[in-house]
């Protein structure tokens, strides 16, 4: 998937992520923007990909009333990590896919808890911090399955296309 | 490829181009929280100018289902109102044609009698004319009722409930006295204060009179009958002429207990004959008198200044009717839309 496509999915993201902040009354949410840059870096990301998820960091910051930096940092320095994984290991299949888009999405939710807990202690307990990563965690888990799905099938898709274009000597 | 030396602990470590530009991406996030008092205001103003267009169309679909599903729900609860409506404007044709139809056979029985109340409907009406030009000020309607039998009277009694509560210093193990004469002896009506029945209403078999309301229970009343002791009433009489009848003389009915009842100070100069018509006295809310009875029997003693009339019912103690019609008055209220 081109990178071009991942601007106005991210724009796509934030506007729902904006709506609907005010209707997600529980406590935990899925993280639209989170799971934009991540499940595109799982999937699709580049060597260098992890810097095209701490532009959708930046779109995070600007979302949040946090100081500026902290989420591009964050989902930067976890790209990176996301990007250091899929070297180390097969992220092919789905339930790898999805084990690392959980691992990073967790990181990220705690790494803003512990930054947002850090400058002001006040507004976040430790048992706080742990729920709403679990929580996010898991939902944006997911909410990722059927976008990971999505891309698994096209891939398949594509790949069962190329064989068969390179068997007929295409 | 640059080296980069840790002076901690002693490590080298390749500066690749990836970790370069991580180290960039991470300067730049440092450099934007170090401005970040500066640079956030503006730059989320813009972000959310940019953001507006799309929340608007969000909000407006938003709107949109939601109107959808209202209308859906609306729709449905109004044919439920429509069919409430309907119900309830279909029964109260339905009371209107029985009431009609008890008018009739009072009609009908009132002229088995001698009594064409046609006519008399005219007459008075003729002479109510004149006076009518302005809507009246209080309007009757009647109240459907059912005269409960003996079984249904048995059965009501032990779940009455009184109206009366530690507000007036009931408290338990206080005497209950019945204070009404006669107690179960009255006709029971199916209608009380839940039909908005009140004391001294008129109790209509057709357009005969039939007693009064004594007693008003939460759903259900007793009828004082117009033969019965302690029954009272301001009556005229009237004589029928050539088809027509002609209002004299006024008098006061009196219960007496017995078959017959009386009717009081109805003076001697007046002319009163058996056979006479005793009508409900115009009172100015009625637009034709209801009946009372029939003269039965006249007597006039020397020297006397009123005479003795009994009175016949016309509707007999001993046959009671099966359903009745409660005359209630009302304030007309065209009469206070107009301002008058």
């Amino acid at each position: 998937m081109s990178p071009q496509l991942l601007i106005p999915i991210t724009y796509l993201a934030a506007m729902l992520q904006t709506w609907l902040a005010a209707r997600w009354t529980a406590g935990g949410a899925p993280d639209l923007l989170a799971l934009t840059a991540f499940a595109w870096l799982v999937t699709y990301g580049g060597p260098r990909g992890f810097i095209l998820a701490a532009l959708v960091g930046l779109v995070a910051d600007l979302n949040s009333s946090a100081p500026l930096g902290i989420e591009m940092a964050i989902y930067g320095g976890v790209g990176y990590g996301v990007i250091w994984l899929r070297r180390q290991m097969n992220v092919d299949r789905m339930p790898a896919q999805l084990g690392v888009f959980w691992l990073a999405i967790t990181l990220v939710t705690l790494l803003a808890g512990i930054v947002a807990w850090c400058l002001n202690p006040s507004i976040l307990s430790a048992r706080l911090l742990v729920e709403r990563t679990a929580l996010t965690g898991l939902y944006t888990t997911l909410a990722a399955v059927p976008v990971l799905m999505a891309v698994g099938w096209r891939r398949a898709k594509r790949s069962s296309g190329v064989l068969v274009s390179a068997a007929m000597g295409r | 490829m640059n080296r980069f030396n840790s002076p901690r602990t002693g490590r080298t470590w390749p500066i690749t181009a990836r970790r370069a530009m991580l180290l960039g991406v991470l300067a730049v996030a440092i450099a934007l929280g170090a401005m970040s008092n500066r640079l956030a205001p503006p730059l989320r103003a813009a972000w959310r100018e940019a953001l507006r267009p799309g929340l608007q169309v969000l909000s407006s679909a938003d709107d949109w289902s939601s109107n959808f599903r209202d209308g859906l729900r609306s729709t449905a609860e109004q044919q439920l109102v429509d069919a409430q409506n309907k119900i309830s404007d279909l029964t109260e044709q339905l009371r209107r044609r029985e009431l009609q139809i008890q008018l009739a056979r009072g009609d009908r029985a009132s002229a088995d009698n001698g009594v064409q109340l046609a006519s008399t409907s005219s007459a008075v009406g003729d002479s109510v004319k004149n006076a009518a030009d302005l809507p009246p000020l209080v309007n009757c309607q009647t109240v459907s009722a059912r005269v409960l039998g003996k079984q249904a009277q048995s059965f009501l009694p032990p779940r009455d409930l009184l109206d009366v509560g530690q507000s007036q210093k009931i408290t338990a193990k206080s005497l209950v006295i019945d204070d009404v004469k006669g107690g179960l002896d009255h006709p029971l009506l199916d209608r009380g204060r839940d039909a908005d029945l009140k004391a001294d209403r008129l109790v209509l078999a057709g357009r005969r009179v039939w007693g009064k309301v004594a007693e008003v229970g939460p759903h259900t009343s007793t009828v004082l009958r117009v033969g019965e002791a302690g029954y009272r009433d301001l009556v005229q009489l009237a004589t029928e002429r050539s088809g027509r009848l002609h209002f004299a003389a006024r008098g006061v009915l009196v219960g007496t207990g017995d078959r017959l009842c009386k009717i009081e100070l109805v003076e001697t100069s007046e002319p009163v004959t058996i056979g006479d018509l005793v009508f409900t006295a115009d009172d100015g809310v009625l637009d034709s008198p209801l009946l009372y009875g029939r003269v039965a029997r006249v007597e006039r003693k020397p020297g006397a200044p009123h005479w003795n009339i009994w009175m016949e019912p016309a509707v007999s103690i001993g046959r009671p009717p099966s359903s009745v019609a409660v005359l209630q008055m009302e304030l007309n209220p065209a009469r206070f839309a107009a301002g008058q």
